[in-house]
């Protein structure tokens, strides 16, 4: 009893012009259901990222459609998408790009800020999240001067910051050490259990794709498993 | 969030993001304040001259007036020369008191039958023997009677022609000879002190042209006038001192002799053109007057200061055109360098417009510090110039004041100013706005 939230058909991404062309993505056809977890694996360059990126809508694809919810993603309304964006979706970028010169509190309030919260509330759900990732003695550090594996747990505190019911992980363990890796994972799966949050996970660890429902293998950008 | 408090959201952000690049924002911003302060100080001289010839105008009827005189009259007053007793000897008729002589009835409806008169006003002058204040120094003195234009006074009001009492707005040239007010050879507090010598009284002395008897008129200075560049300026009394000082004065002189008017205001027809105006005034030297038009007077100073203006409106023009370059390429450098973060925004759900937003208030906050500064510096210029221009060239003309600021012009300036800076923001602000969230997050 579970309905599709995410599904795809016949996703394609060439990227590039002209001669110097490469299809990532030959053919998708996935759908994921409400409040399952899934992991996406794969060799390096076989397309998972770019996968993940048009799954959330911050990419779109060369040709084949994408359904949020049953609906046509590219019959969204600008406001639709970016609603969606900004409070259905929380992303974790595998490069976490955040604004260097900026405090760490002010890179986790970004959601929040861009949906117009009041300041108040911004700021204790972004110490509330940050509190989540074990981070909260560094909220006033410039994020340019965190290590790579505190970076990446902002990049997680600024995912969850505005309680979304999907979340995309791209490879939110890989800079992490066998403890801190454990904090992040019963994180996610805490919220996906508790919460019924959709959780897409793009990994190479094994042991974290095996907590998942269910693996989809990628291979040279198709689904071979 | 309300909208205000969204609005302020942006504009602290936008400033924020102007001070992380502060050695470019301060230099846009000095490419604006050039511009903004050349127009700013043009804008001002303008005003200053214009004020001036508009009161000027409207002391001799507007552009559709023509001042007539009888041939060779002096209608330019010279300053009050002090007053000679004569020696005991029979008076001689330029120590009397008198009349302004030669217009009379007939020259009236000579000029009003001419094309274009709308109608004939007559300038009414008295000559008295002297002017005086407490036992002060005498002074030689005439005064236009009842005025039926508007005096362009330094203090106080126009005289009241319904009023039973004598009032007398003089001119301000008098007040310290005659002692009414003290400026110890400081010409430039005269516009402070004129006020000090409202409501004091002087002393008119007329004489009798038949009997020779003389008369003294008190009357309450109701006004000072500023000093003309024209036929205005000249002390003036209200209709009821006037008809008592010309019937002492007149007293066994009959009607067909008394003299009526020493000049006319002629008003044309409204809208008549150019044209008209220099044929009516033609026509009018032709039947034998002297007549000036408003152009003859100020026309030339005017077109000079239009096309001063002009010029240094261009040179501003330039200033700013070089400026929005400058802003074009600040928010383009800006843009470029925010790629990555612009792209972070997007992806996490901030709209296009709301990029756009932001980048065209950055835009408007260069605009707006540039014409802020640049207004500020104006007005400290302005006054510093107003001042050494009282001393100097403007010396002989009070109530002129060159650099003149209001607060629509001020406003008008930072408008535009800003307007030129959000319209030059556009194109940047369009680009940032355009990307796509992943593109741009890889920007290197
Ligand atoms: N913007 C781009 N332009 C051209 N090629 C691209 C672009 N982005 C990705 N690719 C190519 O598409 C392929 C898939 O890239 P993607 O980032 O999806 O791989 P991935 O599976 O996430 O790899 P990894 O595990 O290393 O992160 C790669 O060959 C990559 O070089
Ligand atoms: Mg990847």
């Amino acid at each position: 009893m579970s309905d599709t939230i995410i599904s795809t058909h016949g996703l394609r991404k060439v990227y590039g012009k002209a001669e110097s062309t490469f299809e990532a993505l030959k053919g998708i056809d996935i759908a994921i259901q409400q409040g399952e977890s899934v992991a996406i694996v794969g060799k390096s360059g076989s397309g998972k990222s770019t996968l993940m990126h048009l799954l959330a809508l911050l990419d779109s694809p060369t040709t084949g459609e994408i359904f949020i919810g049953g609906q046509n993603a590219s019959k969204l309304k600008k406001q639709e998408l970016n609603k969606l964006r900004n409070q259905t979706f929380g992303f974790v970028f595998q490069q976490f790009f955040m604004n260097a010169n900026d405090s760490v509190l002010n890179n986790v309030l970004l959601p929040l800020k861009i949906n117009w919260t009041k300041r108040s509330t911004r700021a204790k759900a972004a110490l509330e999240a940050l509190k989540a990732v074990q981070l909260e003695e560094k909220i006033k550090n410039k994020a340019l001067n965190l290590s790579g594996g505190q970076k990446q747990r902002v990049c997680i505190a600024r995912a969850i910051v505005n309680n979304p019911s999907i979340i995309f992980a791209d490879e939110p363990t890989g800079n992490l050490d066998s403890e801190t890796s454990e904090l992040i994972e019963n994180l996610l799966f805490g919220l996906h259990k508790e919460k019924n949050i959709t959780l897409i996970v793009v990994t190479h660890d094994p042991e974290l794709a095996q907590k998942c429902d269910r693996q989809i293998v990628i291979k040279d950008g198709k689904v071979v498993a | 969030m309300s909208i205000f408090g969204k609005f302020f959201e942006m504009l602290y952000t936008a400033q924020v993001n102007l001070l992380r690049n502060r050695v470019r924002t301060v230099l846009t911003v000095i490419a604006i304040f050039v511009g903004s302060f050349t127009i700013s100080l043009v804008s001002a001289l303008n005003t200053g001259v214009n004020d001036y010839i508009d009161r000027q105008l409207s002391a001799i009827g507007g552009n559709e007036a023509i001042f007539v005189t009888p041939k060779q009259q002096n209608i330019q007053s010279p300053g009050p020369k002090e007053y000679v007793e004569n020696d005991g000897k029979a008076s001689t008729t330029n120590q009397s008191s008198s009349i302004g002589n030669g217009l009379e009835e007939t020259d009236r409806q000579k000029i009003q039958a001419i094309k274009h008169v709308k109608s004939v006003h007559t300038v009414k002058t008295i000559t008295a023997t002297y002017i005086q204040h407490d036992d002060g120094k005498k002074y030689e003195f005439s005064a236009i009677g009842s005025p039926e234009i508007k005096l362009d006074v330094l203090a106080g009001k126009m005289v009241d022609n319904d009023a039973s009492d004598y009032e007398i707005d003089i001119e301000a040239d008098y007040l310290e000879p005659l002692g009414l007010i003290k400026l110890n050879g400081n010409k430039d507090l005269l516009e402070d002190r004129a006020h000090e010598a409202i409501g004091k009284t002087v002393k008119v002395v007329v004489q009798s042209a038949i009997t020779k008897k003389t008369q003294e008129f008190d009357m309450k200075i109701a006004g000072i006038l500023n000093k003309s560049l024209i036929g205005g300026g000249k002390s003036t009394v209200n209709s009821k001192t006037f008809d008592a000082m010309q019937n002492f004065m007149l007293d066994g002189i009959p009607d067909s002799m008394r003299p009526k008017a020493s000049s006319y205001q002629v008003s044309l027809d409204h809208g008549v053109t150019l044209d008209q105006i220099a044929d009516t005034k033609a026509q009018i030297i032709e039947a034998g007057y002297q007549a000036s038009t408003v152009s003859d007077i100020i026309g030339t100073v005017k077109s000079i200061i239009d096309a001063i203006t002009w010029v240094l409106l261009a040179f501003a023009a330039i200033a700013l055109l070089a400026a929005a370059f400058g802003i074009i390429n600040t928010l383009y450098m800006s843009v470029l360098e925010r790629t990555r973060e612009i792209g972070l925004m997007k992806s996490l759900g901030m709209s296009s417009k709301r990029v756009f937003t932001s980048f065209s208030i950055e835009a408007i906050l260069i605009g707006f510090w540039g014409s802020f500064v640049a207004i500020i510096a104006s007005l400290g210029i302005g006054s510093a110039v107003n001042i050494i221009a009282k001393q100097s060239f403007l010396k002989d003309l009070p109530g002129f004041t060159l650099m003149k600021y209001t607060p629509q012009d001020i406003v008008t300036v930072m408008f535009i100013i800003m307007l030129i800076a959000f319209l030059s923001g556009t194109l940047p602000s369009k680009k940032a706005s355009k990307q796509n969230p992943i593109d741009a997050l890889r920007y290197e």
